[in-house]
């Protein structure tokens, strides 16, 4: 009797002990100053020279004039701006964040700490992922550069319920080259699929911190638990819609894509 | 003869182009993001391109990069004058934060620009003429007359306004009569160099030419007032929209202290992490400069900019799928060759056989190549490791094969043979990859390293690594400096492995000194003495590490 009360009791206690630890842990946490980022957002991101930077002065300095145009070169640095949404009715003006994130492969661990600790997943509302669609750019190695990085996105952007929508905005239909938005959604199925089994079959390095960092999944675990039984990945399999829309920044064909953005906004 | 001149904002944003060539300059971006320029001073830089030469100022927020397609005989400093001057000439003119630069800015940009080119071309003309020696002296004078001067003079580009002779002076135009020896000089070489021409230009279109000197006499007015030492970043008009995001450090955390004292707060902190003081420095120097002219920051926005360098610095610019590449190059049916190279005992064998170890795994057939060919053990040493990998790989599932390739003792040709031929039976024998050890050296030692292009040469490796020690301090810098160059210009080290990252704790600054020294990147990480002890670097743990 007194051999199991002793027991009870030293669970109990060891309970309370960790319950403490974990109030005081997060209260530290919670205490912690947030970052002036942590609002809602729209996210602006994909290789560079696909036309991000364009696409947000677009929206912030002219979304509806047939004219406006800005010209520009690869961005050294990510642009913030607040902007009213939804776009197509003013009065309601709800304050989100635009976010364009340069493609620079210099810049992913800051783009990782950007999205996951200052602006956090649950706030952002949207992902804009811009591709520029013409075939001279757009070639295997392009693809490839892409589903890597959409597949370095996946795993957190599917970390809260519902995942995050994404907008696969491909861009520069205009072009002559340019190719077709569902073909494009099935080059980038296919090398998904690709990178999808490398990743659960071969034999990666880990990375230095990973034995110690539980708390974050790792990249094979996210791909094991996505594809269950599957051999080829879809879209589909993500919780986040994924919607693949053509345009144009240049010749204006962004409504599409804006109503995209208003949706996120209303929803 | 192609060149242009843009302004353009860290947004990506082109606030001037003097023409529509602006793509060419996407690679000047490139090369900012990653640093590979050659710094002139503290905001100018340069680099060679394909056939192309960039020159870049960076004012506040603001670049004004140039580029020429031919070989230039401007000398830097006065190029440097003018996008000095040119950007100035924006930040007057251009105060708020507008969307089209107006008329008036673009053409006194013009007016600048073409002045520039101007002087270019002229000067070939007179070096042709056989007037080059005289030119040179004067280049050379006024070049030594602005150095002694340091940050206040600087600048000289003559301009014809008014049938007056002016004078730029940092970007300000000083009358004639402020210097009269100056003058006596400018009327009749740089006159000729540069204004003669113009006017007739000039009168040819007397309307243009009317319009041009109004701007010109605008320009005078508006630079006059500008503040001479607002080269030194931060001068208060436009300086909080101009800011950028990394730059931008996030002012609302509060509790201000005294820059100087948290910037050497910080380098002893560095430094006790075994990053270099050099090296130190150079960040922090960096680091005080995004916070321009203010004198105290708090603690945590210091913190956050430090962060925001060093995950920069550490971040790969280049694609780490190493196994893609070697699968390409498998199905072209080439084997993939890897050399290693370092100084002596700092553990190429050991993290040359985990390498391997990890290839295996990935059902790749492995040949290692033995060309350590001048310690004695080396050899044998290489044949342990590949008996254990050997029986590793059976007792598991792979169906791979790893075998050794060796060619006894011996020195100077022997070991660009010993490569070659095992890089030809690996093709022959279908093997997927070749690592090639190579002898440990001093890296101080000239005649050591002098094999080294030789073998790069010859061997032709898709991946030169160095492997550099977490232990070494200082002497990190000159390792990894001298290993990238040592297999000529038009070779470099492709990346590092740091080893033995087991045995220092959190005092990880070498990786630091050696990326910085060399903008090699770092993939992998050593942390023990068995095969499974081969890591990817986590740029986060190592910041995280370093500002512990
Ligand atoms: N042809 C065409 N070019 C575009 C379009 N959108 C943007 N561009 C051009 O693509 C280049 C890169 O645009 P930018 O916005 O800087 O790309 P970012 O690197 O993704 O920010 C610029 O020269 C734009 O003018 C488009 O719809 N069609
Ligand atoms: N603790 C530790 N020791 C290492 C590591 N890498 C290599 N070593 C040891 O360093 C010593 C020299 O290694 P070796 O490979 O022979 O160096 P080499 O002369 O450059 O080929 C050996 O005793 C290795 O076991 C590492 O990552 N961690
Ligand atoms: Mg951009
Ligand atoms: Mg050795």
């Amino acid at each position: 009797m007194g051999f199991i009360e002793l027991i009870l009791a030293t669970i109990l206690l060891g309970f309370l002990i960790s319950l403490g630890l974990y109030l005081f842990q997060n209260y530290e946490h919670k205490s912690g100053k947030t970052s002036p980022y942590c609002k809602p957002t729209i996210l602006i991101t994909g290789p560079n020279n696909s036309g991000k930077t364009a696409l947000f002065f677009k929206l912030l300095e002219g979304p509806f004039s047939a004219d406006y145009n800005v010209s520009t070169l690869s961005s050294i640095e990510p642009n913030i701006k607040e902007i009213k949404l939804p776009l197509s009715n003013e009065k309601i003006g709800a304050r989100y964040q635009l976010i364009d994130y340069p493609g620079h492969k210099r810049y992913i661990s800051l783009f990782n700490k950007l999205i996951t600790e200052d602006v956090t997943i649950k706030n952002i509302k949207g992902v804009i992922y811009m591709i520029d669609s013409s075939t001279s750019v757009l070639q295997d190695e392009a693809v490839r550069e892409i589903a890597q990085q959409l597949l370095r996105l996946f795993p957190l952007t599917e970390a809260k319920l519902g995942g995050t929508d994404f907008l696969i905005a491909v861009n520069k239909q205009d072009l002559f080259d340019s190719r077709p938005v569902n073909r494009i959604r099935q080059l980038l199925q296919a090398e998904l699929t690709k990178l999808i089994l490398a990743e659960l079959h071969e034999s990666r390095l880990h990375e230095q911190d990973e034995d110690e960092d539980e708390g974050s999944t790792s990249l094979r675990d996210f791909c094991t638990s996505l594809m269950g039984t599957s051999k080829e990945f879809t879209f589909d399999m993500l919780e986040g819609n994924v919607d693949f829309i053509g345009g144009s920044v240049l010749r204006n064909k962004t409504d599409a894509w804006f109503n995209w953005i208003d949706e996120r906004v209303v929803n | 003869m192609s060149y242009s001149l843009v302004l353009f904002e860290s947004s990506g944003r082109v606030v001037y182009k003097y023409n529509n060539k602006i793509s060419p300059f996407n690679e000047l971006v490139s090369n900012i993001v990653n640093e590979t320029y050659t710094e002139l001073d503290s905001r100018f830089f340069t680099f060679s391109g394909h056939h192309k030469k960039f020159y870049c100022y960076k004012k506040e927020n603001i670049y004004g990069g140039l580029y020429f397609d031919v070989v230039t005989t401007i000398d830097n400093e006065r190029i440097r004058r003018t996008l000095l001057s040119v950007l100035k000439t924006y930040e007057h003119l251009e105060e708020d934060d507008s969307k089209e630069i107006s008329e008036k800015t673009k053409k006194m940009i013009d007016l600048q620009f073409e002045q520039l080119m101007k002087y270019n071309t002229d000067k070939e003309d007179t070096a042709k003429a056989g007037y080059s020696s005289e030119d040179a002296k004067k280049e050379q004078g006024s070049d030594a007359q602005k150095k002694s001067s340091v940050a206040s003079t600087k600048s000289k580009t003559p301009k014809t306004g008014k049938k007056k002779m002016r004078r730029w002076n940092n970007g300000e135009i000083v009358d004639d009569n402020a210097d009269a020896s100056e003058l006596d000089f400018s009327k009749d070489e740089e006159l000729r160099a540069n204004g003669g021409n113009r006017d007739i230009d000039f009168d040819q279109n007397a309307f243009e030419r009317e319009n041009d000197l109004v701007l010109v006499e605008e320009l005078k007015n508006a630079l006059d007032d500008e503040d001479e030492d607002s080269e030194d970043e931060s001068n208060s008009n436009g300086g909080t929209f101009r800011r950028g995001f990394f730059n931008k450090v996030m002012s609302y955390f509060g509790g201000e202290v005294d820059l100087n004292t948290l910037s050497k707060q910080f380098h002893d902190q560095l430094i006790t992490k075994n990053i270099s003081a050099g090296t130190s420095k150079t960040i922090l120097d960096r680091i005080q400069s995004q916070f321009g002219k203010k004198k105290t920051v708090s603690l945590e926005a210091f913190k956050s900019a430090l962060q925001v360098e060093l995950t920069k610095i550490l971040s790969p610019n280049v694609s780490t799928d190493l196994l893609f590449e070697i699968k390409s190059k498998s199905e072209k049916g080439k084997p993939y060759v890897i050399s290693v190279v370092g100084v002596n005992g700092v553990g190429k064998s050991t993290n040359l056989a985990k390498l391997a170890f990890w290839l295996l795994q990935n059902n790749l057939n492995v040949l290692i190549c033995a060309c350590d060919t001048f310690r004695s053990g080396a050899v044998e040493q290489l044949k342990i490791h590949v008996n254990n990998l050997s029986a590793l790989n059976k007792s598991s599932a792979s169906t791979s094969k790893i075998n050794i390739f060796e060619k006894g003792y011996g020195g100077g040709n022997h070991v660009v043979a010993t490569a070659r031929s095992a890089i030809e039976h690996a093709e022959n024998e279908g093997y997927n990859v070749v690592l090639i050890d190579t002898a440990g050296r001093t890296h101080s030692n000239a005649k050591l390293m002098a094999p080294l292009k030789k073998f790069g040469d010859a061997a032709n490796p898709d991946k030169i690594i160095m492997v550099g020690e977490a232990l070494v301090g200082s002497d990190s810098v000159e390792q990894a400096i001298n290993f990238n160059n040592a297999f000529g210009t038009k070779r470099n080290l492709d990346f590092f492995i740091i080893s033995k990252v087991d045995t220092v704790g959190d005092m990880v600054g070498t990786m630091i000194n050696m990326v910085m020294a060399t903008n090699v990147p770092i993939l992998f990480i050593g942390t023990g003495q068995t095969y499974t002890d081969i890591k990817r670097l986590s740029v986060k743990t190592v910041v995280d590490m370093l500002l512990k």
